[in-house]
């Protein structure tokens, strides 16, 4: 099956198996490019077969945020790359690639960005209400997590839907605030 | 003389681990104190008694004196070091543990409480001859009073919490309209935090170097230092890693300012383990900021050039023992770092993120130490500090202990929450940083561009980059799902479905 995956402005198709076997030598595609490669799952370490022998990637922390009604998840580890012989930084998304994605993203319309509570905590302050129209970078509410109290701004402008939460309430990582439906 | 036999800690997490080790090393008996959101925290595990504090917030619990001062005596202990943070600097605190005939590991009452009037603690310093930077002598209470101090020092000044520290309770002011805004704030915030109003106001010194001496004195009028730390690296006065020596410093100076700290504890009688604080300007004006009367975070990094256990220093220096070694004796023995580790997201503004550790690996070998209260499985309460490690390294000279310390950082892996890792890798490998070309202003100049730095592809094998993100996000996937065949077609499905409604 094959998968896209995004890196900053970079896109890439990837073709990997429908399983992946453990420590198993596999095959997988990038682009146009073939690799041998195997997944080792206890240490999260990716082998790349090379003729100088396997190189290891070994991600040191792997976060993969899938919310529901998305099929976009985001992916952010970091891992040591022997190529560079220093850490390097993923940051990205992945998805399962289907035919002619590319042209429709560009083309969809907005339907509005919807908001996820960056933190665990608790909600001090909601400073907008639903219908509010808001410009981007305003203060829409205050989260307080570990002594701190963190302003969640608004990305786009917009007009404020559905907001889920008020003052008071606690909050886990991932959860609705609200949707900013674009002008 | 009478020995500590069994010493209750007043704290929590890392600390509080720390403080346990060096008491079992010393065959004294420990006693935690844990509140309810600290029930899996390690130190209690660790302590060999342990009392459950009814509550969760800080104020329920670690600051609640009258609830620890019950455990004070149900415990038997006769002993209570304070770690640092919550009571630590608690005058009227220490006075209790005292009122109940108990020794509190640290300075006298009187030194604490004239150290931590930062007012005080001003006037004092200039009658012992040490420099201090310009700024108010008396307490700040009216607009009026601060409005014409303004005028006379000029800006950009700070304003600060007389009783505060650690960083809070404190505001730059760069013009007359922040003026009345940061007042007000700092004000409140001085109630809100350290329960005392009282404000005052000092020239703001940019771009300086945070150089601090760590002194220790006995009960017998004797002192010595420990040479510097050099803490410049900071965000919003907050320290975020700190070494030991300062390449600020030679030989010469190194001895002139240790001398000056030494002075400012003479001048509160003081007794234990300090820290005297130093703002830099230039080589030749350091002024006295002011003096921490506890053990601080950043004092393992003194530990690793002097091989000195600073906790084993405080308890033999409570029990009335003369110190063991004079100032010649100390010998500055290499280099070491520490990196705090936070649970914070560094690439998002450092925003804190509590939660479960699913995964844990701590950096490990030669000349690596890691003090923490972290294991897997753990989950970080969201009612407490955000540091949940600090990784120590030493070097036989700094370039040495910088390699140990991004060594050790690869090794780091964290699940569950984001950290600071990152971040401090990203410092390491800064030019400026590695030159030692930084001041106070570092983070806030460098943040953008090393963090931007830190997130990009290093660019010699991209496409296999990418690979390794599928295929992580494939395993999760199926380790989410029981079926995989059918699971990966529901994904398909359900993108393709999306595709076709136009919701992407």
């Amino acid at each position: 099956m094959e998968w896209m995956i995004k890196r900053g402005d970079k896109q890439f198709r990837v073709n990997l198996p429908n399983q992946i076997p453990d420590d198993q030598l596999f095959e997988l595609t990038v682009d146009e490019t073939v690799y041998q490669a195997r997944f080792e799952k206890a240490q999260n370490a990716f082998y790349l077969k090379t003729p100088e022998g396997e190189v290891s990637l070994n991600a040191r922390t792997c976060q993969i945020n899938r919310f529901d009604g998305e099929s976009e998840a985001q992916i952010e580890f970091d891992f040591y790359n022997p190529l560079e012989t220093q850490m390097e930084s993923f940051h990205g998304s992945a998805q399962p690639w289907v035919p002619g994605m590319e042209n429709r993203a560009a083309a969809a319309a907005s339907k509005g960005k919807t908001l996820r509570a960056p933190m665990t905590g608790k909600v001090l302050d909601v400073s907008i209400a639903e219908g509010d129209q808001v410009e981007s970078g305003v203060t829409l509410l205050v989260i307080e997590a570990m002594k701190m109290e963190n302003k969640v701004f608004a990305p786009v402008a917009g007009k404020v839907e559905q907001l889920k939460v008020s003052a008071g309430q606690a909050i886990t990582v991932g959860d609705e605030l609200l949707t900013i439906k674009g002008n | 003389m009478k020995k500590l036999k069994k010493v209750l800690i007043a704290n929590r997490g890392e600390i509080a681990v720390r403080i346990i080790r060096t008491l079992r090393e010393m065959g004294i008996q420990s006693v935690a104190i844990y509140s309810e959101a600290d029930k899996y925290s390690a130190h209690r595990k660790l302590a060999d008694y342990s009392f459950m504090l009814k509550g969760r917030s800080s104020a329920e619990t670690y600051l609640n004196t009258d609830l620890i001062k019950e455990v004070i005596s149900q415990s038997g202990a006769d002993g209570v070091h304070p770690g640092y943070g919550f009571l630590s600097e608690n005058a009227d605190f220490a006075q209790l543990v005292q009122d109940c005939g108990v020794t509190f590991i640290g300075p006298d009452v009187s030194a604490i409480r004239q150290m931590g009037d930062k007012i005080t603690a001003r006037k004092l310093m200039r009658a012992a001859g040490v420099e201090v930077v310009p700024g108010s002598d008396e307490p700040l209470s009216k607009w009026e009073d601060i409005k014409n101090l303004a005028t006379e020092i000029g800006y950009p000044l700070i304003i600060k919490a007389a009783a505060g520290g650690g960083g809070r309770g404190m505001r730059v002011v760069r013009t007359d309209q922040e003026l009345k805004p940061a007042f007000d704030a700092c004000t409140r915030e001085a109630l809100d935090y350290f329960s005392n109003p009282a404000i005052f106001c000092e020239r703001y010194i940019e771009n300086s170097k945070h150089i601090e001496f760590q002194v220790l004195f006995d009960q017998h009028g004797k002192g010595v230092h420990l040479f510097e730390r050099d803490c410049s690296v900071q965000r919003r006065h907050q320290k975020l890693l700190e070494e030991a020596p300062s390449s600020f410093l030679n030989d010469e100076l190194r001895a002139k300012l240790g001398a000056v700290a030494v002075k400012a504890g003479e001048a509160v009688n003081y007794s234990g383990a300090g820290t005297v604080e130093l703002i830099c300007e230039s080589h030749d004006r350091c002024y006295f900021m002011e003096m921490n009367t506890r053990i601080q975070v950043e004092h393992p990094v003194t530990e690793m050039i002097t091989g000195v256990d600073l906790i084993a220093e405080q308890i033999k220096v409570a029990n009335g023992e003369h110190l063991s070694f004079k100032q010649e004796d100390i010998k500055l023995n290499g280099w070491a770092f520490e990196t705090r580790i936070n649970a914070e997201e560094p690439f998002k503004e450092f925003l804190p993120n509590p939660g479960l550790v699913k995964k844990l690996k701590l950096p490990q070998g030669p000349f690596v130490r890691v003090d923490t209260h972290l294991y897997e499985g753990y989950t970080i309460p969201s009612e407490y500090d955000s540091m949940i490690a600090k990784i120590i390294t030493w070097g036989v000279d700094r370039n040495a202990a910088i390699a140990r310390m991004k060594r050790a950082l690869s090794e780091l892996e964290v699940e569950g929450v984001p950290t600071t890792t990152r971040f401090h890798e990203a410092v390491f490998n800064d030019a400026d940083f590695i030159s030692g070309n930084f001041d106070t202003s570092y983070i806030e100049k460098k943040y953008d561009s090393i963090m931007k730095k830190a997130k990009a592809p290093l660019g010699s094998n991209t496409d296999v980059v990418a690979a390794f993100a599928a295929v992580m996000n494939l395993c999760s996937i199926q380790s989410n799902l029981s079926t995989s065949k059918s699971s990966l077609r529901s994904e398909w499905k359900k993108k393709a479905k999306m595709e076709a409604r136009g919701d992407l």
